[in-house]
């Protein structure tokens, strides 16, 4: 791991920045398609073909996910849910499974532009996120393949931890995640932390 | 701070929230007459006590709930889906 300048908190350059620790590590966790299906999670034929399209069970219990071969589905509430994908072959081509979610009464966007990804990993992950957010990051009320829709700052977020704690991973609007980033970093500054080349979500 | 539990995700701080109003207002008829518009747009209870409201989860699952707020003492008394009755009934 090079040596990163330790005053330039907010880097995204991999490296060490802050307290000389290495418990904490940060990196992007690289999106290639995110699609958003709304619809009623009752319909048995929208389940069905979600279930074709993206080869998975969609979540039905809140904050829980779901997992398919390089796909993952996350619960945003009771008729919305987030598929992610790191590659983009996982869920193939948009219009045509978008036309085969509207003929089951659903409605699928493609939002896979509009979040970053921000994956924190080591023992002080919990405190580093619990600094900008009000949820409770601990493993009893947030444990592995749980997801939960909160803030981080100001600025609204969607939590998912697809491993053990203390590893999570956060995603925000592009828009606001420079911000966020900073956020990160200056939280994670006092304890010091690592930044990771990024590598593919999930 | 409160503790608001919305009936989809649980038990969330205020901050994900943003307050929606007396949810006890019904609207009147199409052809209501003027004054009872004016009733329904302007006109609010300052009720001292239990009190049923409607709020959004705007930073969680994006749903509006009713929430019963004790306005002397903030206690959030119980939540519901807004298609649903909070118990007891209405205060
Ligand atoms: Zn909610």
């Amino acid at each position: 791991m090079s040596e990163a300048d330790p005053t330039t908190i907010g880097s995204t350059a991999p490296g060490h920045y802050g307290s000389a620790s290495t418990a904490l590590f940060l990196r992007e966790a690289t999106i290639a398609t995110a699609w958003n299906v709304h619809g009623d999670a009752g319909s048995a034929s929208l389940r069905a073909e979600v279930q074709r399209i993206a080869r998975l069970v969609l979540p039905m219990a809140a904050n829980t996910t779901s997992k398919g071969e390089g796909v993952t589905a996350l619960w945003l509430g009771p008729q919305s849910w987030l598929l992610v994908a790191a590659d983009a072959a996982a869920l193939g081509d948009f219009a045509g499974a978008r036309d085969a979610v509207n003929a089951a009464g659903g409605a699928l966007f493609d939002v896979s532009a509009s979040r970053i990804a921000y994956a924190v990993d080591g023992a002080p992950a919990a405190a580093i996120m619990a600094a900008g957010c009000p949820l409770d990051f601990h493993p009893r009320h947030f444990g592995a393949g749980q997801c939960r829709q909160s803030l981080y700052g100001r600025v609204p977020a969607l939590f998912y931890r697809h491993r053990e704690p203390p590893d999570c991973t956060m995603l925000v609007a592009r828009s606001f995640a420079h911000d966020v980033w900073r956020s990160l970093c200056t939280a994670a500054a006092p304890c010091g932390y690592t930044v990771r080349a990024a590598a593919p979500f999930g | 701070m409160l503790l608001i539990p919305c009936p989809w995700c649980g038990s969330r701080n205020q901050v994900e929230f943003t307050y929606g109003g007396d949810a006890t207002l019904k609207r009147p008829p199409p052809d209501a007459p003027v004054e009872a518009w004016y009733e329904f747009v302007y006109l609010r209870d300052n009720p001292c006590g239990p009190h049923d409201e409607l709020w959004l989860h705007s930073a969680g699952c994006r749903r509006w709930l009713k929430v019963r707020r004790d306005t002397r003492t903030h206690d959030i008394l119980a939540s519901a889906r807004p298609d649903q009755a909070l118990p007891g009934g209405e205060p």
